[in-house]
């Protein structure tokens, strides 16, 4: 009987692992779906007529306020079903994901090849790993032959640095393309000392600010290191004003953009001279105790007259927000410049995927929204007269019964995540150039990247960087708030690292940069 | 024994078991839904997923991606901290909740064991990021309930809690029993609800103390359920809680040495920079791992068990 | 010595039971303080909270958080509604399905009892994972945005089958279920009229244990609903703070004034103090409703069954 209920049980466990290959026909996580895109996109081009185009239904999933419950959801729906039926031959439905539910309902619907054909899919959603293992598609051939519109919208960085392994996978929103980073600190006490906001060009030279903080204002940390959209402030030291930029890539690995090469982050003269230069100001009271460890919101600490700084990332308009939230005037110490890194290129892009049914028209619908301000405002504002009024210099603002942005009936508040957010309508409460401005940040002040566009693979020495990511992700945040002794900590990770193989990584990555280079 | 025979035997023994069998199709239609169907993602701790082939056809690769679970020198601590608290854990909040069962049961006053009861199941019901809050609040190095009010009132200066890992192998166990040793207690208390009092009077008359009653009726009473929670308890030995582990840890890297579990560093190893590294495969390869040496030990406790104690192994 | 054994022959001596009181008066403070301060970071004024931090005496109270919590109230009055149906009706489909479950598995005459006792024992300790009953649930059973999908995930089978079977097993004697099979009774109606009767402390606790998971369990809404009107209670008050995590997280991805804008929103939202506020909320139903289940706890109240 034993023997019976053992062999009972693994059938049972046999035809539990071949039903779902008999579900909805397709087997899981997969939906195989049309041929490859280039063959697909042929036989289009070779109908003579867009009405030959069969009727299809597209579902673009995207993070959005409120998901789909707007109250006006349904009548904007409408309007833009009318006219991608008139311009595609195809209903195309939004299906917005509440902001709560985004970040795991969407890498899901990838995963289990759900019947969406449009995805949201930035990096920090998985999109370099979905790129890897074919759960969204290649685009090259298929923007060449329909999206044109896109790639001439597109300035050059969002378009090569979205891409992976030479292929581009996902299409940038059109919208700022990097963001600085920088100091920011209360005006009134800046005015009071008579800093310059503009003589900061290393790290080091805010220590006599620091100081005449700490020694003349009581109760006051010149430093603080809290919670709430933090970001690097990217200034060399003195000692390595020389060295040139080197990014953080993680596992311990630095990669210095002005010589091209990989090198232990951990041993470049910034890190050796940061972090015990923070470790230092610790020590000396200019950063607070509890850096790396405490709940406290940054703004609200500078709002209750407890702190003098905070590290932001720094976007047109940055200064104004950080006034309002900080309760008083700030001003900023610049930082970093805008490089544009191939994170910074991925933040909001959107993908096809794997299950898409018509990829083609998918491109086609996806270019109107880059080429056609009517349509792009449609998805992100809704009806005129009834989610906003369009006032004389262009700008929109609030339809009659409305009294915040929050009950106009249509505001999912997605003008970041897909299309040509500078195209897009601009509310009475934003300067009507912002856009214009915006293009002025985005045309000056990037920095690309010198290894904007290449991607890694690790497969050859993938132990090492698991080894080596493990021990950087044990003393990452204990460097950078100066949580114990910088000299030794430092000295522990560069030997861990060593042992565990970076030098090896280091060697593969620059292999591989070095072959990529000479291709370009 | 001969297939058809055996054949015969089953079909016999359906037969004849009809309406009890039918009793179990409720939960074993759920068990089916619930967890064998979805049971094949354990392929794909096996294999470098390709979602143009398909799970089902995607490229096997052995044993490649759990690799990152022992490929280096951290794979010694993880495992030491995992295994350590989870005894720890299962052991002290066996006894505690048992005693608090018992103690509970000898309050005569009603209303105060209402009371009682009702308070200590409270903070099950707190999220892990509200006790996170809670804890930081006592620990907080700078303005801390424990740091400011007890230890500067008595002159001692204030200890960094979050940067000492020693403190925390008594400091995790403690916010654990907190949580949990309230609702854990209430099973126990249905255990001894159903002892029948006969037996204590009997007791009683043959002149037993209490504590003889306890002993020799109560705790013998309870051993069933008691063993069956530690069959179980050691199903999850490398397991962790990971919001205790993480988030009331305030993930703070000095404490590591110590806090640093299997789970913590799986979403470790998962969330930072990728290089095209298969983190689904990656987090069903741990998973697995998991499961199989949970699986493993629940069979030899059981295999123990009934040697001991027929009546109560579980399979 | 004897007036005593009569009036209270289980007993103990006083002063035991002063320590005893001792001990549960100090583990009491232990729980209840934590959850005090909670309560009353919840009602502290959002500004007051940021000044000061946590404190058992607030510069201002403020019942900002609450309000805000249940500002759309057609929201929370749906929620509630939703997640009193789930509760019931999950704990209930529970109870009645694991104890019957169970039954079969606690005769020693049931030829099957080890093949299932190992069906169960397997689904406890291995999983597919996420991915894949996100698979099932939404491609398979197209139960994507139903109530199904939140009553669904908890029912099934596990720690609770084995306690109900050990149960039985010590408590319902087996010359009871065998005079009654002799007087022709089916299996189910043994079920019912004698297994039912004698388990209702183990009933009671799991059936409190099922509420009290489908009450906490904002996941599978996360996962499968899309309709508000199918929003529960524990996801609406997750929403609002996810909302502001996802905003915090991404906001240097908005960029330009979608980003100022979001950060000026989630800035006024009391992040801190509304967290608080819904972990009291959640807290709150089953405090009230745990007084009713723990009649069921009282010594004897199987035996009483027995003999009468």
């Amino acid at each position: 009987m034993k023997k019976l209920s053992v062999s009972l049980l693994a059938m049972l466990c046999a035809i539990c692992l071949a039903l779902p290959g008999c579900a909805s026909g397709k087997a899981p996580v997969n939906a195989p779906a049309s041929q490859a895109p280039a063959v697909q996109g042929e036989s289009s081009a070779a109908a003579p007529v867009a009405d030959a185009k069969p009727f299809v239904t597209l579902r673009f999933a995207f993070p959005a306020g409120n998901g789909g419950e707007q109250r006006d959801q349904a009548l904007v729906q409408a309007a833009i079903s009318a006219y991608t039926k008139e311009r595609l031959n195809a209903d195309v439905i939004l299906n917005p994901l509440d902001w709560s539910v985004a970040g795991e309902r969407i890498p899901l619907m990838v995963q289990s090849g759900e019947d969406v054909d449009i995805v949201f899919m930035p990096d920090w959603m998985g999109y370099y790993g979905y790129a890897k293992s074919g759960a969204i598609l290649p685009l090259d051939d298929l923007l060449a032959e329909y999206g044109q519109g896109i790639l001439s919208t597109l300035p050059e960085s969002l378009i090569e640095g979205p891409k992976y392994n030479g292929v581009l996978y996902g299409i940038a929103c059109n919208k700022d393309i990097s963001f600085t980073g920088g100091l920011f600190l209360t005006k009134a006490l800046v005015d009071k000392h008579g800093f310059d906001v503009n003589s900061i060009k290393q790290v080091n030279q805010l220590e006599p600010w620091l100081k005449t903080i700490k020694d003349n204002e009581p109760g006051i940390t010149p430093m603080f290191f809290g919670t709430g959209n933090l970001d690097w402030l990217g200034l060399p030291t003195e000692e390595s004003k020389d060295e040139g930029y080197v990014f953080d890539k993680g596992a311990g690995v630095g990669f210095n953009n002005v010589t091209e090469k990989f090198v232990p982050y951990y041993e470049t003269v910034f890190a050796q001279s940061y972090f015990k230069l923070i470790y230092d100001w610790k020590q000396k009271g200019y950063i607070n105790e509890d850096a790396g460890l405490n709940q406290t919101d940054n703004a609200a600490e500078i709002k209750a007259g407890r702190a003098w700084t905070l590290h932001s990332s720094s976007q047109p308009g940055q200064i104004e927000t950080w006034s309002i939230l900080a309760g008083q005037p700030m001003t900023l110490v610049k930082g970093r410049p805008a490089y544009v890194t191939n994170s910074a290129t991925c933040g909001a892009l959107v993908a096809l995927t794997n299950a898409n049914k018509d990829p083609a028209r998918s491109i086609e619908f996806l270019n109107l929204l880059y080429t056609d301000p009517y349509i792009e405002n449609l998805c992100l504002w809704g009806i005129e007269g009834t989610n906003y009024i369009k006032e004389a210099d262009g700008r929109i603002s609030l339809p009659p019964g409305a009294e915040t942005w929050n009950d106009n009936g249509y505001n999912p508040g997605t003008s970041w995540e897909y299309g040509n957010q500078l195209t897009s309508y601009v509310t009475t409460e934003s300067e009507a150039d912002q856009w214009e401005k915006l293009e002025q940040f985005n045309k000056t002040e990037m920095v690309p990247a010198a290894d904007l566009g290449w991607s890694f693979d690790g497969t050859a020495v993938q132990d090492e960087l698991d080894a080596c990511n493990a021990i950087n992700s044990e003393y990452s945040s204990i460097l950078k708030n100066g949580m114990d002794d910088a000299e030794q900590t430092l000295a522990t990770i560069n030997k861990r690292l060593h042992d565990a193989g970076l030098d090896k990584i280091l060697a593969e990555m620059q292999k591989q940069y070095d072959e990529w280079l000479a291709v370009k | 024994m001969c297939p058809l025979k055996a054949l015969q035997r089953l079909l016999k023994n359906i037969k004849s078991n009809k309406s009890m069998l039918l009793m179990m199709l409720p939960v074993f239609t759920f068990v089916v839904i619930n967890s064998y169907l979805p049971m094949f993602g354990v392929i794909m701790a096996f294999k470098n997923i390709d979602y143009r082939s398909g799970i089902l056809r995607s490229p096997w690769v052995g044993l490649r991606n759990f690799r990152y679970l022992f490929s280096n020198d951290l794979a010694f601590r993880i495992t030491r901290n995992t295994v350590g608290f989870s005894l720890a854990f299962i052991a002290i909040g066996m006894v505690l909740a048992v005693s608090i069962a018992i103690l509970l049961n000898e309050i005569r006053a009603k209303s105060a064991k209402k009371i009682y009861q009702t308070i200590i199941i409270l903070p099950n019901f707190l999220s892990i990021v509200v006790v996170s809050y809670v804890v930081y609040a006592f620990l907080d190095p700078v303005n801390g309930l424990v740091n400011k009010s007890i230890l500067e009132k008595l002159g001692i200066k204030g200890i960094s809690w979050y940067s000492k890992p020693e403190y925390w192998i008594a400091i995790a166990p403690i916010v654990n029993f907190w949580m949990s040793a309230g609702i854990s207690s209430i099973i126990y208390l249905a255990g001894i609800a159903g002892i029948d009092p006969e037996l204590y009077e009997a007791a009683i008359v043959d002149g037993a103390s209490k504590r003889r009653q306890i002993w020799s009726i109560t705790l013998p009473m309870l051993k069933p359920i008691i063993i069956i929670s530690l069959i179980m308890s050691l199903g999850g030995l490398i397991r962790s809680n990971f919001g205790l582990f993480y988030q009331v840890t305030l993930n703070s890297q000095l404490l590591y040495s110590v806090t640093d579990t299997i789970d913590t560093y799986v979403y470790r190893a998962l969330t930072v920079a990728g290089y095209g590294t298969d983190n689904v495969a990656r987090a069903a390869a741990a998973g697995l791992y998991q499961s199989v040496v949970g699986a493993a030990l629940v069979a030899l406790a059981n295999f123990a068990i009934r040697k001991i104690e027929p009546e109560s192994a579980l399979f | 010595m004897a007036k005593r054994k009569m009036h209270d022959p289980f007993g103990v001596s006083a002063p035991v039971s002063v320590a005893i009181h001792a001990l549960f008066i100090l583990f009491s403070l232990a729980c209840i303080l934590p959850v005090l301060l909670v309560a009353i970071v919840s009602l502290t004024d959002f500004t007051a909270f940021r000044a000061n931090g946590y404190s058992f005496f607030p510069a201002k109270w403020s019942l900002f958080a609450y309000k805000y919590l249940l500002s759309d109230f057609g929201l929370i009055a749906n929620a509630y509604g939703v997640t009193a149906f789930v509760c019931i009706v999950g704990s209930l489909l529970q109870v009645v399905s694991q104890s019957l479950f169970a039954y079969p598995l606690c005769r020693k005459d049931f030829p099957f009892k080890g093949f299932f006792s190992v069906f169960i024992l397997i689904t406890m300790l291995f999983s597919g994972g996420l991915a894949p009953s996100y698979y099932i649930y939404v491609r398979v059973l197209h139960i994507k945005n139903t109530i199904w999908s939140l009553i669904l995930p908890m029912l099934g089978g596990g720690y609770t089958i084995f306690v109900y079977r050990m149960f039985y097993k010590i408590n319902i004697p087996m010359e009871l279920i065998d005079a009654a099979k002799i007087d022709g009774a089916s299996e189910g109606s043994i079920y019912a009229r004698i297994v039912l009767p004698l388990s209702l402390p183990i009933l009671a606790t799991f059936s409190l244990f099922g509420i009290i998971g489908y009450w906490n369990d904002f996941f599978s809404c996360l996962l499968y609903i899309d309709s508000t009107k199918l929003y529960n209670i524990q996801f609406v008050m997750q929403r609002s703070l996810r909302n502001i995590q996802f905003i915090q997280d991404n906001i240097r991805y908005m960029g330009g004034s979608a980003a100022s804008e979001m950060q000026k929103i989630t800035a006024q939202l009391p992040a801190e103090t509304l967290r608080m506020a819904m972990a009291i909320f959640g807290m709150g139903p089953i405090v009230l409703a745990y007084p009713f289940f723990q009649r069921f706890f009282i010594k004897g109240l199987v035996v009483g069954a027995i003999k009468g």
